[in-house]
């Protein structure tokens, strides 16, 4: 039993055994450079935004980045999530707000799109330049949900329990910061956005 | 001569798979009651999971997931480590046995490539509770002990080839025995990595579940909710499998 055990807990080292997610760039890259190795924008989802428009997910590449994931009908954790990053917004000064974009993508390609959008973007007072609330197919949304960290599944009344994961991308597109759960401090996110932003994209 | 019916059968399933169900597959922690007992339409999956040969010329065909190109997104940096060079995996592993250290993302790309897919965890489940004689093997004399003897093995022991173990009710080879294997929803919120999970493993469920039946379940749940899409292990390969009705997700 003891080895099984073991065994368990040796599989998660394993799982987590991975490279660290943030690379450190001395120099300053070019937003047009490819993608790195490490970078979230070597995926290649077809999104679709609130205006019904594709939008691929590099749209904000070069400048600091918010990405989640969530679904428009949801009345329990969806709408704290995206008051988090509003929230994390607000700590910002008006130059670190305006540079920031903000992509989430929905569980929910079924039933949502620009109307559903429309509507959070209204109710949360949100800056439609910077964000962008999008629809996938249901492997993009797998294949980020994995990219992420993000787990999820279909409830039989097609709503979605999932694990709220907010993730800050730099201008490369590579995880340089990310909370987990819902209404968590947002100053390591801040500081992580700081961080980033003396490191090369002057 | 085939009849019609038997036609259209063989062109739906795919040359290398079975046809595996319908099944019911009652996860162990269900992510709602609606979810405690999970219908399975018929599926079709291959008989034996995908050899380091396979992926060695899918690898080759795709530079892109070379060990030395893939992106570390979608791999970590153990990926295809066991290979002599990042085109092959050379003399010392045999063609023939199962391919490891391969990533969610890396077997998932190479079953879209084949035009299949990753089977679901339900479908999965489904083709693995088949004993020899039936379509669940639990009451099967030594069926869930066998099972109990590999997961007690240590991992990393090599592995033989694919296809010598006894075919399983579907014709499904060395789903239990050889590697532990890849689905497609791996990342389901019934297994989370969240707080409330971890504590709930960690507080040995599976040391206190009811019976053996269980426990060869939770021990695959608790693997899977350990893992992420870049993730890989010596003994963590995978199949593919295809739809035969219907659409291609459930």
């Amino acid at each position: 039993m003891r080895a099984l055990l073991a065994m368990i807990v040796g599989w998660g080292g394993f799982a987590f055994a991975g490279e660290p997610p943030h690379h450190h760039h001395p120099e300053s890259l070019p937003a047009a450079a490819a993608p790195t190795r490490g970078s979230l924008y070597q995926l290649e989802p077809a999104l679709v935004d609130q205006l019904g428009q594709p939008v691929a997910l590099t749209v904000f590449k070069g400048r600091p980045v918010v990405i989640s994931m969530f679904f428009a009908s949801c009345t329990a954790v969806c709408p704290l999530l995206i008051s988090d990053i509003h929230r994390l917004e607000a700590a910002l000064t008006p130059e670190e707000r305006a540079r920031l974009g903000v992509v989430l993508v929905s569980f929910d390609g079924a039933r949502d799109g620009p109307a559903a959008f429309q509507a959070i973007l209204k109710r949360h007072d949100l800056d439609a330049t910077r964000w962008r609330l999008t629809t996938a197919s249901a492997d993009d949304v797998r294949l980020l949900a994995a990219a992420l960290g993000i787990r999820y599944t279909q409830l039989p009344d097609g709503s979605y329990v999932h694990s709220a994961v907010i993730t800050l991308l730099n201008g490369q597109g590579e995880v340089a910061g990310r909370t987990e759960g819902i209404l968590q401090p947002v100053e390591p996110l801040i500081e992580a956005l700081r961080t980033t932003a003396t490191q090369g994209e002057h | 001569m085939l009849t019609p019916l038997a036609l259209a059968f063989a062109l739906l399933v795919p040359p290398g798979m079975v046809r595996v169900g319908p099944g019911v597959y009652t996860p162990l922690y269900p992510s709602a009651p609606g979810l405690a007992r999970i219908e399975v339409p018929a599926f079709a999956l291959d008989v034996t999971p995908v050899t380091e040969a396979q992926f060695t010329a899918f690898v080759q065909l795709h530079p892109r997931w070379r060990r030395d190109q893939v992106a570390s997104v979608l791999a970590d940096a153990r990926y295809l480590s066991h290979w002599a060079s990042a085109d092959g995996p050379g003399a010392q592993v045999d063609p023939a046995a199962p391919v490891v250290h391969v990533s969610w993302f890396a077997a998932r790309a190479y079953c879209v490539a084949r035009g299949a897919r990753l089977p679901l965890e339900a479908e999965w489940e489904v083709a693995a509770q088949a004993g020899h004689h039936g379509p669940v093997g639990r009451d099967e004399p030594g069926w869930t002990q066998a099972i109990l003897d590999w997961y007690a093995r240590p991992a990393g022991q090599r592995l033989g080839p694919v296809g010598r173990r006894p075919a399983n009710y579907w014709k499904v080879q060395d789903i239990q025995g050889l590697v532990w294997e890849w689905v497609e929803d791996f990342n389901q919120a019934s297994a989370a990595g969240d707080r409330e999970s971890q504590a709930r493993f960690c507080g040995g469920a599976g040391a206190q579940s009811a019976s053996k039946d269980d426990y060869v379940n939770f021990m695959r749940v608790a693997f899977r909710s350990a893992l992420a899409g870049g993730s890989t292990a010596s003994s963590l390969g995978f199949r593919c499998a295809h739809s035969v009705s219907g659409k291609d997700t459930p």
